[in-house]
């Protein structure tokens, strides 16, 4: 199954410790990599078919796909 | 822009009218509907290199012939080119009239022996400011540590990028930190940062091959607000759809940012083609509400062709411009320097100035920051969806031409 790069957002406005979940998602099988508890999220990877069950943890109030950005090829003909 | 700014910038007409003539109007009836108007003395000229003969300042009016455009003289007076207006604005002969304006040549910057246009265009040139002891962090691809021009210049670095160190492999990095917060060249003969003495913190959230993480790039934005910097400038970014929205975890990151004394700025992005009429949406994170949105411009200080525009809403607006076409800054070596194009050096140019008030000022932190850069912005012709506020500007200014 192929390893999608995901975050995690749990509510940290309702008290959940983004440590605490962290911890719940590597046992289901999430690599966890980053955890930024200033906005409550967990960046890492899984199986695609775990982000349901990832979902599904207390405290979790989403689970998205991570965004990267890609600069162009650093030229002066082609805008930066 | 102040009713007083407007006021001033006023077209200025000449006292005189234009006369459109529909086609199929031969000369002869031309000259008829104005002598009757406007007198006897009506001429008519074959347009061509040069000016009119000394002889047509004296007449009523003027015909351009092939053209089907007439003058009026400002000779007649207001009043009565006011009145002859008005009777042809029912000739059913006449497509168009009204007042004529005086033109004026564009403003264009260049480079020139000492500065960059862009230096020049913003006011940091003629600026006393130098950013001094404001924190200003560049989240990028690195910089170059061992840049001459930064020798015994204090700069806090941090990569977040896996097994890269922060020394800018690729050169978008120290580029953009050049035009923030670099000064001048090593032989201290040209000029072409903005804020030459702000304190450099440089965030590696970009790797040697362009690419970077969100988990990256928002590491290296906490990073920066926990280091209590005052600005974060941020030439990065990513392509949204029409009507798509922003990443809640950059405007979360944002708001933290803001509510901490910290401003963000972000390049909208260089997807717009607008010479074929296509306007693409700010890209993410600028399009986050509490991230500053950068245009960029050209030497004419028109808006640039690539410059994405305000069409989304809730963030996706353009909210202030700076110079982003053609901009000399710094490359690593053994090139030293090299001149690039687009929002990602218009964003560092906004970067610098908002050092730049950010040390007039201690409580001009955060969202004061924000208001004093897009209220004491330079006003341009283009559109608030294309530039928002208008052209970033050194503080002082403003203040003086009120």
């Amino acid at each position: 199954m192929a390893q999608v790069d995901i975050k995690v957002i749990v509510d940290i406005k309702g008290g959940t410790d983004p440590e605490d979940v962290s911890r719940s998602a590597a046992q289901m099988g999430m690599q966890v990599e980053r955890v930024i508890p200033m906005i409550g999220a967990i960046y890492g990877s899984c199986d695609a078919d775990n982000i349901c069950k990832l979902e599904e943890l207390k405290g979790v109030l989403r689970v998205a796909p991570e965004s990267h950005v890609q600069l162009p090829p650093i030229s002066p003909k082609i805008p930066q | 822009m102040s009713r007083k700014l407007l006021d001033l910038q006023r077209p200025r007409p000449t006292g005189g009218s234009v006369i459109s003539f529909h086609a199929g109007v031969d000369l002869a009836t031309q000259h008829s509907i104005l002598s009757n108007l406007a007198g006897s003395d009506v001429a008519s000229y074959v347009p061509q290199a040069g000016h009119f003969p000394d002889e047509a300042q004296q007449m009523g009016a003027l015909i351009l012939e092939h053209v089907n455009i007439g003058f009026l003289s400002e000779n007649l007076g207001l009043s009565e080119n006011s009145n002859i207006r008005s009777k042809l604005k029912d000739d059913e002969r006449v497509r168009s009239v009204r007042p004529e304006f005086y033109y004026f040549a564009f403003e264009t910057f260049e480079d020139d022996d000492e500065k960059t246009w862009g230096v020049d265009a913003v006011g940091a040139w003629t600026s006393a400011l130098t950013g001094a002891g404001v924190k200003l962090a560049v989240l990028d691809t690195g910089f170059d540590l061992q840049h001459p021009d930064f020798t015994g210049r204090n700069i806090v670095s941090e990569s977040f990028v896996r097994g890269e160190t922060v020394q800018d492999g690729q050169g978008h990095g120290t580029h953009c930190a050049g035009t923030a917060a670099g000064g001048l060249t090593s032989d201290g003969s040209f000029r072409y940062g903005v804020a030459p003495e702000a304190d450099l913190y440089i965030g590696k959230v970009l790797g040697n091959n362009g690419t970077g993480r969100e988990r990256d790039i928002l590491t290296g934005m906490a990073w920066a607000i926990e280091q209590n910097c005052d600005i974060i400038s941020m030439s990065l970014g990513a392509p949204v759809r029409e009507g798509e929205t922003f990443i809640p975890e950059y405007e979360d990151l944002a708001q933290i940012a803001l509510q901490n004394g910290c401003l963000i700025i972000a390049a909208a992005g260089n997807d717009s083609a607008r010479s074929y009429g296509y306007i693409a949406p700010v890209g993410s994170p600028a399009n986050a509400p509490s991230i500053m949105a950068v245009a960029a411009l050209d030497p004419t200080l028109a808006v640039a062709d690539f410059s994405s525009g305000g069409i989304n809403s809730n963030g996706g607006e353009i909210n202030i411009a700076g110079p982003g076409v053609g901009v000399f800054s710094a490359s690593p070596a053994p090139q030293l320097y090299r001149t690039l194009s687009g929002t990602s050096m218009a964003c560092p140019h906004v970067a610098g100035i908002a050092a730049l008030w950010a040390e007039t000022d201690p409580n001009l932190r955060g969202q004061a920051l924000w208001d004093a850069l897009v209220q004491n912005t330079r006003p341009l012709q283009d559109a608030e969806r294309d530039i928002g506020a208008g052209l970033v500007f050194v503080p002082g200014v403003a203040d003086a031409i009120a």
